[in-house]
């Protein structure tokens, strides 16, 4: 079964300097720009295994985004 | 006329006064005795003469009696004799007519003498005849004619020349007496003019004793008075001297000396005011407040900064300064100043005084200097407010600042420093040597530009407090050899020798474990930089309570004049073969002042340098 990353970041060359160094390793990745398209995208889908989130982000904190996704998911955190 | 001149002026008229009064008693005096003399000679002589006619008159007539008595011898021997004296003295009286009515006397005495002559004369015959018959007695009638002429001829002759002569002494003596009388009379007279001339005299001169010593003291009294002016500050007090004696010249010199001391003063009081509004200029001019007190630390003076915070200057000039600022710690650094006679800076984020001013809150750091003057007596201390509010402002802004830079500044670094290793690895497919090498070193500048950042993040972080360290027991061997292993490989690929030199016995530290493996990194890694041959050294050694930390190494050393800033931000010792920010130092210092301890260096050129820190003892 293929790992799945959801990574959130609001600066898109960092989210696909990750996405690239991740599917190098073979992982499926998923983006979100910020909070609430993460929340669009993580829904009721339990399948995310991994998700990195930026702390410093317009519109949402990664701060605040946190204790949401911390319900059903195993979150390490990355600056 | 010279005061000389005056004294002498005023004693010959004294002089010349008392030769006039002794001049003209003297006169009066010979007057006097000429009076006594007229009166010996013009009446006693007359009267003696007088006197003694009278007595050989009487001795006549006792001759008379004689020869009635038959002693005729004896009786012409003694007539001779008196006839003679009193001869001598009618001439002497008539030779000396003197008074009124004395040639009528003396006439008649004349007249009467040569009748009692005759008279005599004729008696004696009668006398004599009758002698010769002396044998036959003589008849008792003869006998008695002679005795009755002499009773009815001579004797009443007699009696009448002595009445003549006694009138002419009466008169001489009464004239005498009469002249005497006037004598005392002139002389009485005379005594009272005298003494008045004398009194007259006393009084002139007293006058002009006391006229000339005005003449002399007035112009000294006024000299006096005016010194006591000058004494006083008056300065343009004169002496008004006219005369042109010795005072007069005196006074023109003092007047001179006045002038001249009025001219020092005027320029030296010139000189101070130009000083003093120098001085007052500068102060006011500071944008700084300055608060100058005495020696008892009463407000003699505030600027105008200052006054903006205190008040006005007028109001609060001679009230103590603890009244004066309400800041206790400004009162304590100007008693502090004034006790020690040194001068108090306040360092550090406690010496910073908030203070109110124009409604807004300013920070101050306070520098109190005291006063002393020539002699090295304290007369005060000079208190400035050193306005670090702006300071303060750039200094949070710079942190802020470099925070939110750095942060910015890492997001891109991180999207290239992905990018560079994700091609490393291969991930856009096989590279070939030069590309390796290309993207190698892209990658160690990324390296070296996120390490900058994160030290500049650091250092922003711990100098705004937000990184205390984590203390805990360590084992400084275990520590030491630890890290030592990780430098190792960085001090020997320079081709360094690399030795460590740390005790069994060392005690253990209480230290933030990853704090200490950076500043240790930082000081390593620093030697290699600055080192192109011999080794690194690090060492450790027990100090008191503290454990020092030392990493020598054999580099190009450190110039003096780097030496006191080596520790600040930014500082860099030219002569690194790559330079770094000059920040490694910097927080290496802040880190050990936040453990306790304290970070040294020492240095010579050309024989490489020792830097040293210590950390206390774990208990």
């Amino acid at each position: 079964m293929v790992e799945r990353v959801l990574i959130i970041d609001d600066e898109e060359n960092i989210r696909q300097m990750i996405r690239l160094t991740l599917e190098a390793s073979a992982y499926e990745v998923g983006e979100a720009e910020d909070g609430i398209e993460a929340f669009a995208i993580l829904g009721g889908d339990p399948s995310w295994n991994v998700i990195l989130l930026d702390q410093r982000m317009p519109m949402m904190e990664g701060t605040e985004v946190l204790p949401v996704g911390c319900n059903r998911h195993t979150l390490r955190l990355s600056p | 006329m010279n005061l000389r001149a005056k004294l002498l002026l005023g004693y010959l008229v004294f002089i010349a006064a008392l030769v006039v009064l002794g001049g003209w008693s003297a006169w009066r005096l010979r007057e006097m005795g000429g009076v006594s003399r007229s009166i010996l000679s013009n009446n006693y002589d007359s009267v003696v003469a007088a006197q003694e006619m009278k007595e050989s008159l009487e001795r006549q007539d006792s001759a008379a009696l004689f020869a009635l008595l038959g002693a005729r011898d004896k009786a012409m021997t003694q007539l001779r004799e008196h006839r003679a004296r009193f001869d001598a003295n009618f001439e002497k009286a008539a030779n000396n007519i003197t008074e009124v009515g004395e040639p009528e006397a003396i006439e008649n005495i004349r007249r009467d003498r040569d009748l009692y002559y005759q008279m005599f004369d004729a008696f004696m015959a009668r006398v004599d005849k009758a002698s010769l018959s002396e044998q036959k007695p003589p008849p008792r009638n003869e006998e008695a004619s002679e005795r009755n002429e002499y009773f009815t001829l001579l004797e009443p002759q007699f009696n009448k020349l002595r009445a003549e002569c006694e009138r002419l002494l009466q008169l001489n003596q009464r004239a005498m007496l009469a002249k005497s009388e006037a004598a005392a009379g002139v002389a009485q007279l005379w005594f009272y003019r005298t003494l008045l001339v004398a009194g007259i005299l006393v009084a002139a001169g007293v006058m002009l004793a006391f006229f000339l010593a005005n003449r002399i003291v007035e112009p000294l009294r006024q000299l006096t008075a005016t010194t006591a002016k000058i004494a006083g500050g008056d300065l343009n007090a004169k002496v008004v001297v006219n005369s042109r004696d010795e005072v007069g010249v005196l006074g023109a010199e003092y007047n001179r000396m006045a002038e001249h001391i009025r001219q020092l003063r005027t320029s030296d009081m010139g000189k101070l005011l130009v000083a003093q509004q120098t001085t007052e200029a500068a102060i006011d001019s500071l944008y700084d407040p300055v608060i100058v007190t005495d020696a008892e630390g009463c407000v003699t003076k505030l600027n105008p900064a200052a006054e903006e915070i205190f008040g006005s200057e007028k109001e609060n000039s001679g009230r103590h300064v603890g009244e004066v600022a309400r800041d206790t710690r400004i009162a304590g650094a100007v008693a502090e100043a004034l006790e020690s006679q040194r001068p108090v800076a306040g360092e550090g984020l406690s010496a910073v005084l908030p203070l109110a001013v124009d409604g807004s809150q300013r920070a101050f750091r306070l520098r109190t200097t005291p006063m002393r003057d020539n002699d090295k007596h304290l007369v005060g201390a000079v208190t400035l407010l050193e306005d670090i509010t702006h300071l303060r402002e750039i200094d949070q802004l710079k942190t802020e600042f470099i925070a939110s830079a750095s942060h910015e500044l890492r997001t891109p670094l991180t999207s290239v420093q992905m990018g560079v290793y994700l091609l490393l690895e291969g991930a856009a497919g096989e590279l070939n040597p030069k590309q390796t090498e290309i993207l190698d070193a892209c990658r160690e500048d990324c390296e070296r530009l996120d390490k900058l950042m994160r030290d500049l993040l650091d250092l922003s972080r711990i100098e705004a407090g937000e990184s205390q360290p984590e203390l805990a027991p360590i084992q400084t061997r275990d520590l030491i050899t630890a890290e030592a292993g990780e430098l190792r490989p960085q001090v020997e690929s320079k081709g360094l020798a690399f030795r460590v030199d740390v005790p069994a016995d060392l005690p253990t530290v209480k230290a933030d474990r990853s704090q200490i493996e950076r500043v240790l990194a930082n000081l390593v890694i620093n030697a290699i930089r600055y080192t192109k041959q011999g080794e690194i050294r690090i060492s450790a050694e027990p100090r008191g309570h503290y454990v020092a930390f030392s990493v020598s190494d054999t580099g190009g050393g450190i110039p003096q004049e780097y030496l006191p800033h080596i520790f600040d931000k930014f500082v860099q010792v030219p002569g690194a073969a790559t330079g770094g920010a000059g920040l490694g130092l910097a927080i290496s210092r802040l880190i050990i002042e936040a453990h306790g301890g304290q970070i040294s260096v020492q240095s010579e050129l050309g024989h490489g340098s020792t830097f040293t820190f210590t950390l206390p003892v774990a208990h």
